[in-house]
């Protein structure tokens, strides 16, 4: 049986960010939230990662369409990152944002 | 292996995303996609070999590390790009791969703000043989 070489690439690499501006609520237990004030589309609004949904909007349209599935399908996202924007927006609203 | 610095050229750069990885054809997000607007540069050459390497076991590290940029938004990396010049157009990718915190090739130990001060510290390519059979 002849060998048969391929090629195998190894890669790793690690990184890190220190100080900035958070939001409050940190964006840090929301991983698939973004956000940013030159945002092209949303500036300074906090958005979906996937769909680029804005969350305030999200929250408002959760309020007539109580089925994760069907708000992501509105809003272009995954039903997840509906779930992440609603908590999001529950623990804006405590703080009152 | 080492043809990855003719890839990236003289004046590469590394962006740093969020959200869904994009085909390497596709122009790069922006926004608050995108952990630094402008991209941040590598040095020239992007890559150092190694001294171990071998062309059966070839190690490339990016050069210049720290790499330090300014984040221009808040948000959690996912994959990562590196462009030959300084625009992520889709048409001068040279390699991307997954970033994460605590996941991927490119590997944070905690989300992106804005503001905050990216530091990579390394990023290496190691290439061997996969023997089968």
């Amino acid at each position: 049986m002849n060998d048969v070489m391929g090629r195998q690439i190894l890669v790793e690499g690690h990184a890190d960010c220190v100080g900035g501006e958070d939001l409050d609520p940190p964006l840090a237990g929301f991983p698939l939230l973004q956000w940013s004030p030159t945002d092209p589309v949303h500036p300074g609004k906090v958005v979906t990662s996937v769909g680029l949904a804005r969350v305030d909007d999200i929250a408002r349209d959760a309020g007539l369409i109580p089925d994760s599935k069907a708000l992501a399908a509105k809003h272009k996202t995954t039903p997840e990152h509906i779930r992440q924007a609603i908590e999001y927006a529950y623990q804006a609203s405590l703080r009152g944002r | 292996m080492t043809s990855i610095n003719s890839q990236c050229g003289s004046t590469a750069h590394l962006w740093i995303y969020s959200g869904t990885v994009l085909p390497r054809e596709t122009a790069g997000p922006t926004g608050s996609s995108s952990a630094v607007t402008a991209g941040i540069a590598l040095g020239n050459p992007a890559f150092t070999q190694g001294t171990d390497g071998t062309d059966a076991n070839t190690k490339l590290t990016l050069a210049g590390t720290p790499l330090t940029a300014i984040a221009t938004s808040s948000m959690t990396p996912t994959w990562y790009r590196i462009t030959n010049g300084s625009v992520d157009d889709g048409a001068h990718t040279a390699h991307q791969g997954l970033a994460g915190v605590g996941i991927g090739d490119l590997n944070f130990v905690s989300p992106i703000t804005l503001n905050g001060t990216i530091s990579v510290a390394f990023l290496t390519y190691t290439e061997g043989n996969l023997g089968v059979g």
